[in-house]
């Protein structure tokens, strides 16, 4: 005998809703503890300090949530830190995967730098999320994350320099095709 | 032609963190971008940064395409002792770019 259809429904629903509130704790335990990088980062981490697993925290990024050009970002790297000999930043860096090469900034600092915060001016290629890491004396490694809108991206200025006889050819290639699909029928 | 800036207190206390700013000209040419006519143009860019205290290196930073034309940074450090600060930046081509300050420390 078939159950009744209100039954079954309500079954497939508690099981659904079920399953999915689990991933979603699961996934809140996961960004609470460690900042997930892509691929390529975790690599590029992995190679510099020997362990991709960032803890949220310590670090802060200060930089625009929107930027009308991606050519030029104003970014500080922030990190609380007393900089003595025994408790100081050795290294941050900065990534950006939307760019064609990931990498935005590497710092290499110490006790003598004083203090740990750097500002300089990047570029930024598409809207995504920017990373940060740093790392401390005693071996931790800290990050955060921020997403930035970028209006107008780096790398894309051939859009208004259009290359007038190129351009051209191309509209003649494309009228041609549709002429002769306009012949074909 | 290159211009470059320095900005960094001229006396300070001993112990004293400073804010150093400096800007370089330099196109920084990342490699990602066409010419008018759709040739690439190569990359070029200063690719470290350094700058040494009486001869200790203080600040290290290893620049790449994503640093934005005319690189500018700003740092700090400790002024622990009267001296010469030197600031190097390294072409890809192999030029040097390189400029000094002193500072008095009381």
């Amino acid at each position: 005998m078939i159950e009744p259809t209100r039954r079954r429904f309500l079954k497939r629903v508690g099981v659904g809703a079920g399953a999915m509130a689990l991933v979603a704790v699961v996934q809140q335990s996961a960004s609470a503890e460690t900042i997930e990088l892509p691929d390529r980062e975790a690599a590029i981490l992995l190679d510099a300090f020997g362990s991709s697993v960032l803890t949220p925290g310590k670090i802060s990024l200060d930089i625009p949530i929107l930027a009308e050009t991606g050519l030029s970002v104003p970014i500080t790297f922030k990190v609380e830190s007393p900089m003595t000999d025994a408790d100081h930043v050795s290294r941050i860096m900065g990534f950006a995967p939307g760019n064609p090469e990931p990498m935005l900034a590497d710092y290499l600092i110490g006790p003598r730098t004083g203090k740990a915060e750097v500002s300089t001016r990047i570029r930024l290629a598409r809207t995504g999320f920017v990373y940060a890491a740093a790392k401390l004396s005693d071996g931790t490694l800290w990050g955060t994350k921020f997403k930035i809108i970028v209006t107008l991206g780096a790398c894309m200025e051939d859009i208004f320099d259009v290359d007038e006889a190129l351009d051209a050819e191309r509209r003649a290639v494309r009228s041609a095709a549709r002429a002769a699909a306009r012949a074909a029928e | 032609m290159t211009t470059i800036r320095i900005s960094i207190p001229e006396t300070a206390t001993k112990g004293e963190v400073i804010e150093i700013r400096t800007l370089i000209s330099h196109p920084m040419d990342n490699g990602y971008q066409v010419d008018k006519i759709g040739m690439r143009i190569p990359r070029q860019i200063l690719h470290t940064f350094s700058v040494t205290y009486n001869g200790v290196e203080v600040f290290h930073a290893n620049m790449h395409p994503a640093q934005a034309t005319n690189p500018y940074m700003v740092f700090h450090t400790v002024a622990v002792e009267s001296g010469t600060l030197e600031f190097t930046w390294l072409d890809d081509d192999g030029s040097v770019f390189s400029d000094t300050r002193t500072i008095t420390v009381q």
